[in-house]
């Protein structure tokens, strides 16, 4: 631990050093009322993520298993066909928002129900088989659009709070204790100086006395 | 930061049909891992990509690389069980908590 050197122990030390500890005292508390926010909101994000992610996996399987009959029925060098003339319109827009002064991400899907015409694959090569595999897809990749930018989101908050969770353990333990045993050594440094001076006082008091 | 984005996937052949139908631009059948890193970077590099999927078995290869890209806000990386339903072996949400409190909690719905 850093030892304030002789020539640091004056009066002006001690008046910062004691303006250093209710900062550093002050600071702390606030980020511990901000790491308290953050955790809130974690596990509330957490659980909406959980829950989100559930949902969107049973649409994806059910998804796959719509898929694997289309494979099946049409052929899956006919279904490749068809994916290169679907038309490419699923677009989602990403803007930003703070939660509790953390920046993230937020995502929304633009591209909505698509009918079956707009859609742009021939309709030689696919079936109504297709058609379900597409729209059951487009919805799970809805959920999991938004499972992306929760998640995300679950991510930023948790870096976040443990960087909070570091400057509190670092003013709790290292500048607030440091600070303490400094103001400790001038204080005790300075009565020394004190009961120096009045000894001193004292012995001449009494020197005068007898010459007197 | 407020602009329309493509997404994308990285995966086996039924998802990357699958995700194809649904009307995703950005496809990549995996094949082999310099291909699938390459297939990665060129989404990321491009800037149009918003979220890219990534099917579970691809993601534990690209690993490192995916754990760098996670430092960037964009694009936000995803992974999702392959067509088989192999899920990621470690789940996301788990470890995230993991590493931030430091213990395994699991988190119910209300």
């Amino acid at each position: 631990m850093a030892m304030p050197t002789a020539a640091s122990q004056t009066r002006i030390d001690l008046i910062n050093l004691r303006k250093k500890l209710s900062l550093a005292q002050r600071g702390k508390d606030l980020l511990q009322e901000k790491m308290d926010a953050l955790a809130i909101e974690f596990f509330n994000m957490a659980r909406g993520v959980s829950r989100l992610r559930r949902e969107a996996m049973k649409k994806l399987a059910e998804a796959h298993a719509s898929l694997s009959a289309c494979l099946g029925l049409k052929g899956t060098i006919e279904t490749m066909q068809s994916v290169r003339e679907t038309k490419k319109d699923f677009e989602i827009e990403i803007s930003s928002r703070i939660v509790m002064g953390v920046e993230v991400p937020q995502v929304t899907v633009m591209a909505g129900e698509r009918s079956v015409a707009e859609s742009g694959y021939g309709i030689y090569t696919t079936g109504p088989i297709t058609d379900r595999v597409a729209g059951e897809f487009r919805e799970a990749l809805r959920l999991l659009c938004e499972l992306a930018g929760l998640e995300s989101s679950l991510r930023m908050i948790a870096r976040e709070l443990e960087r909070t969770r570091r400057r509190v353990n670092a003013l709790e333990h290292v500048t607030i204790p440091e600070t303490k045993v400094k103001i400790k050594m001038i204080e005790m440094k300075l009565d020394e100086i004190e009961r120096d001076n009045f000894v001193r006082l004292k012995g001449m008091k009494t020197l005068r006395e007898r010459r007197g | 930061m407020e602009l329309a984005y493509r997404v994308g996937v990285i995966g086996d052949l039924e998802t990357v049909i699958g995700f194809g139908l649904a009307g995703v631009a950005d496809l990549h059948v995996r094949r082999s891992r310099e291909e699938n890193l390459a297939a990665l970077r060129k989404m990321v590099e491009s800037g149009r990509v918003g979220i890219i999927f990534v099917t579970a078995g691809v993601a534990e290869e690209l690993e490192p690389e995916i754990e760098r890209l996670r430092e960037r806000p964009l694009p936000i990386i995803v992974t999702i069980p392959d067509s088989r339903g192999t899920a990621p072996k470690v789940d996301e949400l788990e470890r995230i908590i993991r590493r931030t409190l430091g213990a395994k909690i699991v988190v119910g719905e209300e």
